[in-house]
């Protein structure tokens, strides 16, 4: 030790010094062992208590833990339409918990008294009630009923108060064997309105499935109060009640009215016919706010595993488990925004808006049609040989030829940024679960065929909500909003907490361009393909849609048309697109009796309800000759490429006769997108050519004989060049699986 | 003396060992006091850090105090021994007899005003009490072990361990323990060793066997009767006074061998009262476990080492005596703490040192370590000190050497 140390150095002085003494510090490293062998017995206690007597204490903890503590309830968020119409609820409703160990320790008075009140107020058998305490002795907690009503719990417990405070009544209702529970139970007072939208909640309030339930689930929750007791030290029992935070209101843009109107409509359109989806879109062009968003796909809310609406009895009960989960999800789904498909002439205007903002065309360039265009190896025909056409009237008339023309002068790479400007190929940002976002060529991968076909909309898929929020961007000056479901979200007390209103993701097109374009959409419904969307009294605008489904040649369409009204200052826009619609009774369906009806139906009924001033002057002048009879007159014609082309004037088409020339036929299955490679089989090319040629030559009701003379051939072609399609499409799997299995319906069939 | 020169080499030793352990702990506390009061501070309160932040305040001026006490003399505090003597009587006496005496649960034991608690002065008398009886011991020179110098120490700690006794029979014991330990390690004799050991161990087992017996004794109060039987049988009184108890007890014996994890207690959710004071331990327990409950008691251990080496090494026995007498409180708390946590012994109350909430025990807590510190930046200037600054300057630094080497 060091204490010997300074002595050396300073021999006489540290003697002074009194210092710690060995024997104190032999006595104080003792004490100090002492100490140390103390701490370790009281580490031996703690690990005999942990082992010895742990299992047991850790029973008790949780033991005590239930029977202490309660968990108060959140109640789980409203949701509203925009006019505080409630579409989403939360119901408080009460458990019944019985507690047989605290009822049997009671007399066989107290007993008896307890079991006669629960029969006599919710008329259980005096079996089921020996049967559940004699079962369950010595439990504490038995839920016995759920979901009873405030008055039944009300009628009970003024009972129980009653006979016990009664003086010659025989033993006692028991007070603590008795209780309830409360909890949620989420209620939607319209059923299946708005069911794709809304989605549900379940039991657990914590969760949301599918839509706004889903999507808003954070703000819907709220937090769990808690409620616990304890003995305190002089064993009493102290109980503090913390009480449950309640989930945020959510005020939602759908308007209660406008989503009904739409749900009916499409229920009395699908009444005779069958259909694989219909979908409609009711939007404010001015804020992309969606006002209504249905599909023919309706389910209960209030019941969503219920599958008997589209499945009868004995299918349901054939059914295992994975089938019927596949069977609920598509019910479930909102075809709205999850489905893509190819939009068909739709699409025109953005390639318009292209041309005009790249300052490639104006409102008096005129386009020459001659029927379609040769496009690398193959002939792109239009519906009709339009002559000549000015800007706006190859939309009015909806001529492929245009379209082509402006597509090609523009070049690919244009093309594809003006694609992506309107929002086509990537996810809207819509504040519902589950879109998709549809497949585009991209720049690199764009044949020259393809950018000749994606200029009138075929051969890239979009989703209903894609498309509407475009036409939003075009329709109020430019603007590209996110389309919204939700305006704002408002605290339980009713305190704005978040504003979710209108953001613009980015401009699309200038005023100048939307002025001409918006001429140009008036004149389909004045003078062109959509003759019947006509509304007295409104100016109403729009652009049909349709295009064939895989496999090309099937028969299969979708039929589309976006609506808009007035013209001027767009406020409404109705979206409807219907999927393979078919019937015993009509042979086959075209947009003008579908689409456009439907739609003409719905704004119609829209109109006044949102109060929308009509158009005198417009009246006046324009109205007479745009009667929506004059489709009668089958001079209603719709734009395809695709076989769909006869529908422009049935009687000319030979039955089965007419063929797709053989390279607009399946533009989207050639096979260049994904090779990169152009060439096609060397058949379908003369026969390509050759119809070329004739169409060239020959009038329209000619061109329609010469195709049908070439059918046979270029349908082999087509078959031909399914095949490689599927390879195409194989290695489109790679680039956006995901999108690619949306699309199967498309492309499944090859 | 030249100061320059003190001070320079008093920064070439310092207990870093020692002041490490003290901060690690004190930061564990403070995370405990968060962990085991956020619950009941939200509830009661409605700011579950409300504990955190008051002993977080607490912390931080008694680090400022205890570097500072730690850069003084410690004989300056030595000479305030009579003056220490003489408060803490009269501060004693304040809070038993007089309105400044505020009552928490039905006994006296902080002081303040108009019923606003300032400290426990209890606390004060223990530092005093520390001192008194180091310079004490220091002063006695030949007749120390002689009956006289037992009379002498027993004469000055009588009064303040009957004034806090009597209110708090475990702070006096505390006290008395400081005493008379320091007293029994400063001493030749070793019968007194064996008296009190065998008092202890009469008392223990008449506690627990001869309960009847017990019954008769007229200077225990009810409470600590009361408190003896539960502890022979915690189970016979779960909603009265055993309650306490078990619930630590379950609080431990669920925690299992590495515990719930931080912050995931259930005990402390209203069952084990006040868990961030005196039952602290027992939810460190439920949430880190036996592991973390043996790695508290290993730090204690390594801390009372380094008391222990300070106190081997001082330059005078005054330093020395002072630094065995806060070793001995802290030794005595921290068993009696964890032995009351595990049932071991009767249910008092104990803070766990530097752990358990508690503004003034952390202060003084931290002001003692300060004078400890103190005492240790001198071990090595003993020569110096009386020699002048003749020596060579290389000399301290081998003798520092010599001093931290022996001292692991």
């Amino acid at each position: 030790m060091k204490t010997s140390q300074p002595t050396t150095e300073s021999p006489k002085e540290p003697k002074k010094t009194k210092r710690i003494r060995r024997f104190m510090q032999k006595k104080l490293a003792s004490a100090y062992l002492l100490v140390a062998l103390a701490l370790f017995v009281l580490v031996g206690v703690i690990v005999w208590i942990i082992y010895g007597r742990g299992a047991a204490y850790s029973r008790i903890v949780l033991n005590q833990q239930t029977v202490n503590s309660s968990v108060i309830p959140f109640r789980r968020g409203t949701i509203t339409d925009r006019n505080q119409t409630v579409l989403a609820a939360s119901e408080q409703v009460y458990n019944l918990i019985l507690d047989p160990s605290v009822i049997l320790q009671g007399n066989a008075d107290d007993q008896a008294a307890t079991v006669a009140a629960l029969m006599n107020t919710f008329g259980y058998t005096q079996e089921e009630m020996t049967e559940v305490l004699t079962q369950n002795a010595n439990s504490a907690y038995v839920r016995y009923a759920r979901e009873l009503s405030e008055e039944q719990k009300t009628a009970f417990e003024t009972y129980r108060t009653e006979y016990n405070s009664g003086k010659d009544n025989v033993g006692k209702v028991s007070n603590t064997g008795v209780w309830f529970e409360s909890e949620y139970k989420r209620v939607y007072p319209y059923d299946s309105l708005a069911c794709t939208i809304l989605g549900f909640s379940g039991t657990d309030s914590s969760q949301g499935n599918w839509g706004i339930e889903q999507y808003y689930n954070s703000y819907l929750v709220g937090t769990n109060g808690r409620s616990y007791g304890y003995l305190n030290r002089d064993g009493v029992i102290e109980r503090t009640t913390r009480s449950a935070e309640d989930g945020a209101t959510i005020v939602t843009t759908i308007d209660y009215t406008v989503q009904r109107i739409v749900e009916n409509a499409i229920q009395e359109f699908i009444a005779d016919k069958t259909v694989d989806n219909v979908g409609v879109v009711v939007m404010d062009p001015k804020t992309a706010e969606i006002l209504a968003m249905a599909t023919d796909s309706m389910f209960d809310l209030n019941n969503p595993q219920d599958l008997s609406a589209r499945y009868s009895e004995e299918e349901i009960s054939a059914m295992n488990d994975s089938e019927k989960s596949d069977a609920l999800n598509a019910m479930w789904r909102n075809f709205a925004i999850s489905d893509t498909f190819e939009p068909g002439s739709t699409a025109k205007v953005f390639t318009e808006a292209a041309a005009l903002e790249e300052n490639l065309a104006e409102a008096d360039t005129t386009f020459d049609c001659d029927g379609g265009e040769q496009v690398v190896d193959r002939y792109i025909r239009c519906s009709h040989r339009h002559g000549e056409l000015t800007f706006e009237e190859a939309l009015g008339k909806s001529c492929n030829d245009a379209m082509m023309q402006m597509a090609k002068l523009m070049g690919k790479s244009v093309f594809a940024k003006y694609q992506n400007l309107f929002g086509f190929g990537r996810l809207t940002g819509i504040d519902l679960p589950g879109e998709a976002s549809g497949i585009l060529y991209t720049e690199d991968k764009m044949s020259s065929v393809d950018l000749a076909t994606n200029a009138f909309g075929q051969n890239f898929t979009c989703t209903m909500v894609q498309m509407a929020a475009a036409y939003c961007s075009v329709l109020n000056g430019g603007s590209y909003y996110k389309p919204h479901v939700v305006k704002e979200i408002l605290s339980s007390g009713g305190d704005v907490i978040e504003e979710v209103g209108s953001t613009v993701v980015r401009e699309t097109v200038s005023k100048s361009a939307v002025e001409v374009l918006k001429n140009g959409l008036a004149m389909v419904v004045s003078d062109g393909t959509a003759k019947n969307a006509v509304i007295q009294g409104y100016t109403v605008g729009g652009k049909t849609g349709t295009a064939e489904k895989y496999p090309r040649g099937s028969e299969n369409y979708v039929l589309s048309f976006v609506g808009f009204t007035p013209v001027e200052d767009p406020e409404l826009l109705v979206y409807v697109v219907v999927d393979n619609p078919h019937s015993k009774e009509v042979p086959k369906y075209t947009v003008k009796d579908t689409a456009v009806p439907l739609e003409q139906k719905i704004m119609r009924s829209l109109l006044e309800y949102l109060n929308i001033t009509p158009a005198q002057a417009f009246d006046a002048d324009a109205e007479a000759p745009r009667e929506p009879e004059t489709d009668a007159d089958g001079n209603i014609i719709d734009d395809v490429v695709t076989p769909a082309v006869r529908e422009e004037m049935d009687e000319e088409v030979p039955e089965g006769g007419f063929v797709t020339p053989a390279d607009d036929g399946p533009p989207a299955e050639v096979p260049t997108d994904a090779e990169g490679n152009t060439i096609p089989a060397e058949e379908r090319e003369d026969a390509a050519e050759g119809e070329g040629e004739e169409g060239e030559a020959e009038g329209e009701g000619e061109a329609a004989e010469g195709e049908a003379a070439e059918g046979e051939d270029a349908e082999n072609g087509e078959d031909a060049e399914n095949g490689e399609a599927a390879e195409g499409d194989d290695a489109e799997n790679d680039k956006d699986a995901e999108d690619d299995a949306e699309n199967a319906e498309g492309e499944d069939e090859e | 003396m030249n100061r320059a020169k003190l001070k320079k080499n008093f920064l070439s030793y310092y207990d870093f060992n020692l002041l490490f352990v003290v901060l690690f702990l004190s930061c564990f506390g403070l995370v405990m006091v968060y962990s085991t009061s956020y619950y009941s501070a939200q509830l009661k309160l409605g700011d579950g850090a409300y504990y955190m932040k008051r002993q977080a305040e607490f912390m931080v001026i008694g680090i400022l105090l205890m570097l500072w006490v730690a850069t003084r003399d410690y004989h300056a505090w030595a000479r305030l021994w009579f003056l220490g003597w003489g408060v803490s009587i009269i501060l004693m006496i304040l809070v038993n007899f007089t309105s400044f005496g505020i009552d928490f649960n039905g006994k006296k034991r902080w002081l303040g005003f108009n019923g606003h608690a300032l400290f426990q002065p209890t606390e004060f008398v223990k530092v005093a009490m520390i001192l008194v009886t180091a310079v004490l011991i220091s002063k006695m020179n030949r007749y120390l072990g002689t009956m006289r110098s037992i009379r002498m120490i027993f004469y000055f700690a009588i009064l303040p361990f009957g004034l806090v006794a009597m209110n708090n029979l475990s702070s006096g014991i505390i006290i008395a323990g400081i005493v008379v330990g320091m007293y029994l390690v400063a001493t030749r004799e070793k019968w007194s060793v064996w008296l009190l050991t065998g008092v202890i161990a009469a008392a223990v087992l008449m506690a627990k066997f001869g309960t009847g017996l017990l019954l008769n004794l007229p200077f225990l109060h009810q409470y600590q009767l009361s408190r003896i039987l539960v502890w022979n049988h915690p189970e016979a009184y779960p909603q009265s006074g055993g309650f306490q108890v078990l619930q630590g007890l379950y609080a431990i014996g669920s925690g299992g061998l590495f515990g719930k994890g931080l912050g995931n207690s259930v005990q402390k959710l209203g069952f084990v009262p006040e868990a961030q004071n005196d039952m602290i331990f027992s939810i460190i327990c439920e949430e880190l476990g036996l592991f973390g409950a043996v790695c508290v008691i290993l730090l204690f251990l390594f801390m009372l080492y380094r008391f222990m080496v300070i106190a081997n090494n001082a330059p005078d026995l005054l330093g020395s005596m002072m630094v065995i007498g806060v070793m001995a409180q802290i030794a005595l708390q921290v068993f009696l703490n964890i032995a009351v946590v595990t049932n071991f012994i009767p249910n008092t109350g104990v803070s766990l040192p530097f752990i358990s909430y508690g503004g003034t025990a952390l202060l003084v807590l931290l002001g003692e370590i300060g004078i400890v510190l103190g005492v240790s930046r001198q071990i090595q200037f003993e020569a110096e000190e009386e020699e002048s600054s003749a020596e060579e300057e290389s000399e301290p630094a081998a003798q520092i050497r010599s001093i931290t080497s022996a001292g692991r």
